[in-house]
């Protein structure tokens, strides 16, 4: 039954998980900005540090990756981390893995090696091709109390609707609201 | 804290829209809840609704077709730089700065006043500090292009979350208040 087997190795594969804090309005948190507005405690030291347990790989775009150079944080610790990039000729870190080749089709391979969950940082062109390809399993933010108005969008506008399912909504005692939400797949 | 509070209430997408580009408005379209996601209960709350032009052009159409109307007890004021004539009485067009629009209509006595939008009058009001809560119920989907809650301008507005719902559906409803009106 080639279906059930589909399914099967559909169910075994790692999952790949995109989103971040964000504003009511949508506008994402980028280290190049201004973050005074970002809210930190414990409860989301909690979160983090649990769902960095679940993954082994990170994955981000150039400009994601320059940014968190520039505020000398650069490859993240403790995890394999892969820069796409179509004009890059070479990172000068060992930790990181230059890509340049169709990021859709890389991480899908990725994903049926064995291995635990799959971050994607930053949001993006990245995020963006990757949704319409249908890799990304799961979103999550942290939908902060604030109105910025305008600043970086979450996502770039895609091509088509995306309908998802909410797997978690939970209020935190500094007034951000975390949602967790599986992408419905086409 | 003013005794009539002006409330944007309104569904937005997951990715932060109103309306798709064209104003359509058919990802709104689900089966729903008993209570409407709380709707019911905050039409009850509110005798006075602010449009914007297209906006209230839009919901013409949908009247048209058996939806959009919104009670003979309900005060309609849309704003617009070019006001039509009208024989309606619950319907006003206006014209005027929105702070001494909104003055005077807390200044008179009745229930809450629902700003409907859409982004740009709800940014109008929010910039002349004139909103007081925002209600958002965020549907499940990602539309992907579309007209975003509050038109684009660079602000940093601080809201106090008053509560929060998670409806069976994967509607999130978000109740929160201007911290500088409260």
């Amino acid at each position: 039954m080639a279906f059930r087997n589909d399914l099967v190795q559909e169910m075994k594969m790692r999952k790949v998980t995109f989103g971040g804090a964000n504003s009511l309005d949508n506008f994402i948190a980028r280290t190049n900005d201004d973050v005074g507005w970002l809210r930190w405690n414990k409860e989301v030291t909690a979160i983090s540090t649990k769902f960095w347990k679940t993954i082994d790989t990170v994955v981000m775009g150039r400009k994601t990756y320059e940014v968190s150079v520039k505020l000398g944080a650069g490859a993240h610790p403790g995890v394999k981390n892969y820069v796409f990039s179509r004009t890059l000729k070479e990172i000068d870190d060992k930790r990181v893995e230059l890509v340049s080749v169709n990021a859709a089709e890389f991480i899908t391979e990725v994903k049926r090696k064995p291995g635990k969950g799959i971050c994607g940082m930053g949001g993006g062109l990245l995020a963006r091709s990757l949704f319409e390809a249908n890799v990304i399993d799961e979103v999550g933010f942290n939908i902060h109390p604030v109105l910025l108005g305008s600043c970086i969008p979450l996502f770039h506008e895609m091509s088509r609707q995306i309908d998802l399912e909410l797997l978690e909504c939970k209020r935190l005692s500094n007034g951000c609201v975390m949602v967790r939400y599986r992408v419905k797949k086409v | 804290m003013p005794d009539r509070k002006i409330i944007v209430s309104i569904a937005t997408s997951a990715d932060g829209f109103i309306a798709r580009l064209d104003g359509s408005v058919d990802w709104l379209d689900r089966p729903g809840t008993k209570d409407h996601y709380g709707m019911m209960q905050f039409f009850k709350s509110i005798d006075t609704i602010l449009w914007g032009r297209k906006t209230y052009d839009m919901s013409l159409g949908f009247g048209k077709k058996g939806g959009g109307s919104f009670g003979s007890k309900t005060m309609n004021y849309v704003f617009t730089h070019n006001p039509p004539t009208t024989k309606d009485s619950r319907v006003q067009f206006v014209n005027e700065p929105i702070k001494t629009f909104a003055t005077r209509l807390r200044a008179q006595p009745g229930k809450d006043i629902w700003m409907m939008g859409g982004g740009n009058v709800i940014a109008s009001f929010l910039d002349a500090g004139e909103i007081d809560e925002f209600i958002i119920a965020v549907i499940p989907t990602f539309i992907g292009e579309g007209i975003p809650l509050i038109a684009a301008k660079k602000r940093n507005v601080q809201l106090a979350l008053l509560s929060t719902h998670a409806y069976e559906d994967g509607v999130v409803r978000m109740h929160y208040g201007v911290s500088d009106k409260l």
